[in-house]
């Protein structure tokens, strides 16, 4: 029998506007704590970079021109501040940095805000991309799992989950290329050109934290299905599907929510070692390229944008789930 | 005040998702170019800022756009190119260009004197050039007439000609290509080839239509940048490329020519033009020894490393140059490695005791500085070394540090032993000898692979030797060398390429610096 709505439920409750009061001072507060991790990350990204060993100012001078003596050089650190005092060094850079100037990269003079920006693009792929395949595998596996547990597909599932942890990107990533582009030729080995080619990349990335995720998934549901409101559902005669899929979802996914979130940074991270292998052009493979060649702005930019990029991901992932979750939400109003 | 609600959070966010993936899918993937002839070769790097007077480009794809005034093609043998002809006066002091006439940049501009004098003025008369002996002898650039200019010199120049080969700084930029303070603009020249799209996923070529010599059979040139060597491998296996190879374009280890090989893939090789050698640190005691160098050239297994370690893909070596290199001199014998007599070297040099020798208290410890990034396959070299020295008594550790590092450390002498390529062709004979070994000359980057005063006078005497008596010049310097086990050459590494079916036909050019182009078809 269909009951109609009270009209009154139309408008927010009263109790609405706490919590998206009490929600404000939360994020406030979260907000503030990853600004000042943000300035921790600058000065860790400045000097970590900065007290790489070698002589950047011989690189620099090799680059502009012909053969290069010590006297060149000396000429060249003077020039770009090498020689300064590392405080001095990183005020001047976070000073530039507000400014929204990353400075030029030491080894083709481009300027590195304008590379990060047409470098940003094959870099969010890889992230939606990883991510999309983590949720895919990770939900669909634990699933499997927990529809069956400690069945035969449980065990297939464990195993594989196991064994792709195991298993280091570069190989997984060879291994793709040569099956679905050299053996099959279904699928580019290389190249940022088109969905087609940001399968294998994306599984690439994908599949290990969609493993993790799937025994994340698994556990919550197990510990999902023995709470007191399944037994219920039990005896009302209700079937095991019915049950994960209505009641014990809704349940896990602040914990799965969490652990994307962590795998964000994850596939981030990743990025450094996949995009090359791709031959993307993204932010991970500037860093890559500019590592070899001590291209200090160009490290620092990214170093910094990473950190932030981490630091901003955990916010949201802590604020979403304290929308979806309404048991944090109450935690938040009390 | 209204809130979102867990409900309009997650469609949001899916909807949003969904629309970027659909922007993002609207990227245009590589054109389609179905009926044209098209080459796709790959590059580890982007080409990068072309501009011919900076040291940052790809040599291989500066070298498609820009022509020289000469052409170096193999064993040295100069070609005319924009210069139709020249005069070389008699005691070598001025080169006269006669310019080729009805050539003309890819933007329309005229090549003549006028253009070429514009060239030539933004680097030869600079002191950032000096490296090159035709900058830092320079006297003055004279404009004849309209089609010809004649370059004078303070003192007898026999490398001008091979020096006009080069790519960098010495070819021709179209003066209009540059902004009004005469800084680089972009990357216009007379070249074969001229830029149609330029970007950090790679570069694409198409034939200049304007070219004064043979027109490119190819209708588009792709250059597509692969930074990973095994995903070259796989590339070039599936055919999304055609051809791999040069040492500054897409290298070819010789491990991957043999996976190569064994996949049913063409590769080609061609004897090297440079050397791979150990070079003794001259400024510290230990080898200022003949006797101790004797000993530690003895003790190099130069059959075994080109075998085994290189796959075949080298020839044992005790010579500076390969033959292919002008002037390279007689061939010497490659030394058994012979570990008695250089144990017995080292204890004439006062080198004794078991295990690890010791002189005055003092162990033979030597520390070999290897750097994948500067020089390929120094680790694996490094450590065969490292077992054929402690055989007898020498304890050689490995410093593995990378490019920036070796770049601080050689040219300061912070190492005991290091690895050194030659410079190969065009550069040789002069650069090596001129800038590596010559210790009046300061060391660069790449540091020095051996000086000492005695062979100075040597080394002035064959850079300066007049045509005629050049062998024997550069001959005198050899025999010094290798008479005072002053360097340990080790082997001359063949050049690899790799190619599929699509190409019929393929020739190695004559220099890394080149793209294999000339006698390639489809």
């Amino acid at each position: 029998m269909i009951v109609p709505r009270p009209a009154a439920s139309r408008a927010p409750p009263a109790f609405m506007s706490k919590v998206s009061h009490q929600m404000l001072k939360v994020a406030i507060n979260r907000g503030m704590s990853a600004a000042v991790l943000i300035v921790i990350a600058s000065v860790f990204s400045f000097i970590i970079i900065a007290a790489f060993p070698g002589n950047v100012a011989a690189l620099i001078a090799e680059l502009r021109g012909g053969f290069v003596s010590h006297e060149v050089v000396e000429k060249v650190a003077e020039e770009y501040g090498l020689n300064d005092p590392l405080p001095v060094r990183y005020l001047a850079w976070v000073g530039d940095v507000l400014q929204g100037d990353f400075g030029h990269s030491l080894r083709t003079g481009e300027e590195v805000a304008a590379a990060l920006g047409k470098r940003f693009e094959p870099t969010l792929v890889l992230i939606l991309g990883g991510t999309a395949v983590t949720l895919v595998v990770g939900v669909t596996l634990g699933f499997l799992g927990a529809m069956w547990p400690n069945g035969t597909v449980d065990r297939i599932v464990r195993t594989v989950a196991v064994v792709s942890v195991s298993i280091p990107k570069f190989f997984l990533a060879a291994m793709l290329i040569l099956s679905f582009g050299v053996m099959m030729n279904l699928l580019p080995t290389f190249g940022f050109r088109g969905p087609l080619s940001w399968i294998l990349p994306s599984i690439a990335v994908g599949l290990v934290p969609g493993a993790l995720l799937s025994r994340i998934a698994r556990v919550a549901l197990e510990e999902t299905m023995s709470r007191p409101y399944v037994v219920t559902a039990r005896s009302k005669g209700f079937g095991r599907q019915r049950i994960i899929f209505r009641d014990a979802l809704p349940n896990i996914v602040p914990v799965c929510l969490t652990a994307v979130g962590m795998n964000i940074a994850f596939i981030t991270q990743s990025s450094l070692i996949i995009e090359p292998i791709f031959s993307w052009q993204g932010v991970g493979a500037y860093f890559v390229e500019a590592a070899r060649f001590r291209d200090l702005p160009v490290l620092q930019s990214c170093l910094l944008l990473f950190s932030v990029f981490f630091i901003i991901v955990n916010l949201m992932v802590d604020l979403v789930v304290m929308m979806v979750d309404p048991l944090q939400r109450r935690a938040a109003r009390a | 005040m209204n809130v979102i609600t867990r409900r309009t959070l997650l469609g949001g966010t899916a909807a949003l998702g969904g629309l970027t993936a659909l922007g993002l899918g609207n990227i245009p993937a590589f054109a389609d170019e179905a009926g044209k002839k098209v080459l796709r070769l790959p590059l580890a790097r982007a080409a990068g800022n072309l501009d011919p007077q900076r040291y940052v480009g790809i040599f291989a794809v500066q070298e498609l756009i820009f022509d020289p005034l000469v052409q170096y093609t193999r064993g040295g043998v100069i070609e005319p190119a924009l210069a139709e002809s020249w005069d070389i006066a008699e005691d070598e002091t001025s080169v006269t260009f006669h310019l080729r006439p009805d050539v003309s940049f890819s933007d329309g501009e005229k090549w003549n004197a006028e253009s070429m004098v514009w060239n030539l003025e933004r680097w030869l008369p600079k002191a950032d050039y000096n490296w090159l002996h035709v900058s830092n002898n320079l006297d003055r650039i004279e404009t004849v007439d309209d089609m010809t200019v004649a370059i004078h010199f303070t003192k007898p120049t026999p490398t001008a000609l091979t020096e006009f080969t080069y790519v960098r700084p010495v070819r021709f930029l179209s003066p209009k290509a540059v902004d009004a303070d005469g800084a680089y603009v972009k990357p216009i020249g007379t070249g074969p080839w001229k830029i149609e799209s330029d970007a950090p996923e790679g570069t694409e070529l198409v034939p200049n239509e304007t070219y004064w010599g043979n027109r490119p059979e190819l209708d588009k040139l792709s250059l597509v940048v692969i930074p990973d060597a095994r995903s070259r491998m796989s590339a070039l296996q599936a055919g999304d490329i055609d051809a791999m190879g040069g040492a500054f374009i897409a290298p070819v280890a010789p491990q991957e020519a043999t996976t190569l090989k064994a996949n049913g893939i063409t590769v080609v090789t061609d004897t090297g033009t440079d050397t791979m050698l150990l070079g003794f640190n001259p400024r510290i005691e230990t080898f200022k020894d003949v006797k101790v160098r004797h000993a530690f050239n003895l003790l190099i297994d130069r059959e075994g490393i080109a075998s085994v370690l290189m796959k075949g893909y080298a020839t044992p070596t005790m010579n500076l140059y390969p033959e292919v290199i002008a002037y390279s001199g007689t061939r010497y014998d490659v030394p058994k490695r012979d570990v008695e007599q250089a144990r017995q070297l080292l204890e004439e040099a006062g080198w004794t005791g078991d295990g690890i020798r010791t002189r005055d208290g003092k162990p033979l410890k030597v520390e070999l500085v290897v750097s994948e990034d500067a020089v390929p396959n120094s680790r694996a070299l490094g450590e065969v070394l490292q077992a054929g020295f402690s055989e007898a008594g020498i304890d050689l550790s490995l410093r593995n540090v990378d490019h920036a590092a070796r770049h601080g450390d050689i040219p300061q002498f912070k190492y005991d032993l290091s690895l050194f390529v030659t410079n190969g062709a065009p550069y040789d004979p002069y650069n090596t000898l001129g800038l590596m070994i010559l210790s009046t000359i300061q060391p660069g980057t790449d540091g020095k692979i051996f000086e000492d005063t005695e062979v100075d006078p040597l080394i002035e005497a064959a850079l300066n030797a007049p045509e005629g008596a050049r062998d024997e010049a550069f001959q005198a310097v050899f025999d010094w060398l290798h008479d005072n086990w002053a360097i340990a050459p080790l082997y001359h590494a063949q050049r690899i390429w790799a190619h599929n079916d699509r190409i019929k036909a393929f020739e190695i050019p004559a220099t890394e610096y080149e793209m294999p182009l000339k006698g390639l078809s489809l």
